[in-house]
Formats: structure tokens, sequence, C-alpha cells
């Protein structure tokens, strides 16, 4: 994988993070801004110049694919870059929660 | 001259630095009745309405094209597309008393970072060339010899220069500030200045 992606996509925006992690599936944008006021209990709410944005980057960098559009929306998917980048997030994250309950990574204290 | 009388012409000018203010501005207009319509950059038409809380915001597109999913996803979100001017697009959506809702169109502060250099790009980089040309100009003509006529087409070549210096002068200042706001306006998202 390319570093230059890794250092713009990891740490992940939260933003960036629950688009992408919506797009296991494929969708659009209004669907997925739902999803994620869904998922956080109305916590996280993004608005469409965001969304926008977010998704024409990370179509750009190919972490996600244009699938079709439908009624004037577009329907994106995530690729296989993306999906390393994805699982590169999730451990890192898995890692800071770990750590923030006391626990130390490799199993030594 | 506007002849229908429920069409309001309101003159005013914002600078690419001044987008929330010119959003400030239209919502506060929409709230005395003034529903806007249109604008060339300086007139703003406006359309006489009941008095509404409105909130305006704008979007700066590097392509300046209002592709139909563009416009859709605005919508989506609750917004009404009102207007394109150039790169820049206007959305309005009520203001519903009692919900607590964000309204602005980017809840992030990197996409608002991604905003401002967008504008930065856009509007004030391809600008660089130009007064770069005028400039030279300027100096070959009132500094060498490079260019050197006399009599009347020597005058106009000079006149023409020191209109382009001006022009170079006046265009660089505006450079300068708007770039600095949106250098401020970047800081400030990012943290580093309080």
């Amino acid at each position: 994988m390319d570093d230059k992606l890794k250092r713009i996509y990891i740490p992940m925006t939260e933003t960036g993070f629950y688009i992408l992690f919506c797009l296991r599936n494929e969708n659009h944008g209004y669907n997925i801004g739902q999803q994620v006021k869904q998922m956080t209990g109305g916590e996280l709410s993004i608005s469409p110049g965001t969304m926008y944005g977010s998704l024409s980057k990370m179509e750009r960098d190919g972490l996600i694919s244009f699938l079709r559009e439908e009624d004037k929306r577009k329907f994106y998917r995530i690729t296989e870059l993306g999906n390393e980048i994805l699982e590169l997030e999730l451990q890192r994250i898995e890692r800071l929660y770990k750590n923030s309950k006391g626990e130390f990574i490799g199993g030594t204290k | 001259m506007e002849t229908t009388s429920n069409i309001h012409v309101e003159k005013q000018r914002f600078y690419i630095a001044e987008f929330e203010q010119e959003a400030a501005w239209l919502s506060f207009m929409h709230r005395e009745g003034y529903k806007f319509l249109s604008t060339d950059g300086y007139h703003y038409r406006f359309e006489s309405v009941e008095k509404e809380d409105w909130c305006y915001q704008l979007d700066y597109k590097e392509n300046g094209v209002a592709e139909e999913d563009y416009l859709q996803m605005y919508r989506d979100f609750g917004w009404e597309y009102v207007f394109q001017y150039r790169n820049w697009f206007y959305f309005r959506k009520k203001h519903i008393e009692g919900e607590e809702e964000d309204l602005s169109v980017f809840s992030d502060r990197e996409s608002r970072l991604e905003l401002c250099k967008r504008i930065i790009n856009g509007q004030l980089l391809h600008l660089l060339p130009i007064y770069i040309i005028l400039l030279c100009y300027s100096y070959l003509v009132i500094f060498t010899d490079f260019l050197n006529h006399s009599g009347f087409f020597g005058g106009l070549l000079n006149g023409i220069a020191v209109g382009a210096l001006l022009v170079v002068i006046f265009g660089i200042g505006v450079f300068i500030g708007q770039f600095g706001r949106l250098n401020k306006m970047m800081k400030e998202l990012d943290g580093t200045e309080q």
C-alpha cells in the first residue's frame, strides 16, 4: 500500500471512519448520514458539504468505488484498498481502546 | 431597473474570504423579509416575502459544475439549492424552532479546512500568472529600454504600463488581504492560533 495514503488516512477523522465503515455495503451519501446518526445515537451528524467532499476524495484516492447512479444519487462501495486502510484503522482503534483500559499490547505488562 | 415591485436589489461587495459574512447577511435579509434570488457578485436580488428564519450557506466547488448528484445530496439533507454564481453555490434551510440541528453544510474541521484550500487554489492562485505577466510588462516598459519607443506610441505603451502596474498593486493588495484572512481561518481551524 501507498505510504502516502497511510499518512493521509491514518489516523482517520471520525467522519472518514464512519463513512468508510458504512461503505462495506453499497450505500449513498444521505443514507450513510442516517446510518451514522443511528449508530452513534445522534452524536455524530455529517453535513452534506462534508459528506460530498469526503466521498469525492475517497473515490479519487481509490478507497471506494462508484457503482451506479439511481434517482440522482451516487452509490459507492469500499474497495480492496479501502478495506486494507479500514483494517489498519480498526487495529489502531482497538489498541487505543485496550490501552485506555490499562491493557498492554503483546501480553507483557 | 426592476419593474416588479416585490423585487428588491441591494448592492453589496463581499470578497472571497467573506463567504461566512455573506451567508450571515443573506440570513439576516431573509429575517427582514427579503428572500435571496440571485447575484452577479455585486447586485443582490431579493423577493419581498414574509419575515422568516432561514439559514444560508455557501459552498465553493472547484469545477464549478452543478452536477445533479451534488444538488441532490444537499436536497436529501434538507437544503434548498438557491443559486450558482461562478464556483459559488448558495443553499438555504429553514430554521425550525426548538429543533437542535446543525445548520452548517460542513460538520467537521477537516472539511472546513478543505473549503479554504479549494478557495485559495481556485480563486487566488490562478490569478498569480496574470499579475506576473503584467508586472514583467510594466517593468520592461518603465525601467528598461527593451520596448523603447518615442512619440505617441511610446506614450501609449507607458500609459498602459502605469495602468498595469496600478492593477497589479491593487490586485496584490486584495490578494494579500484575502489570502491572509483565509490563512487566519485555517490556522484557527487547525487550533494553532487562539
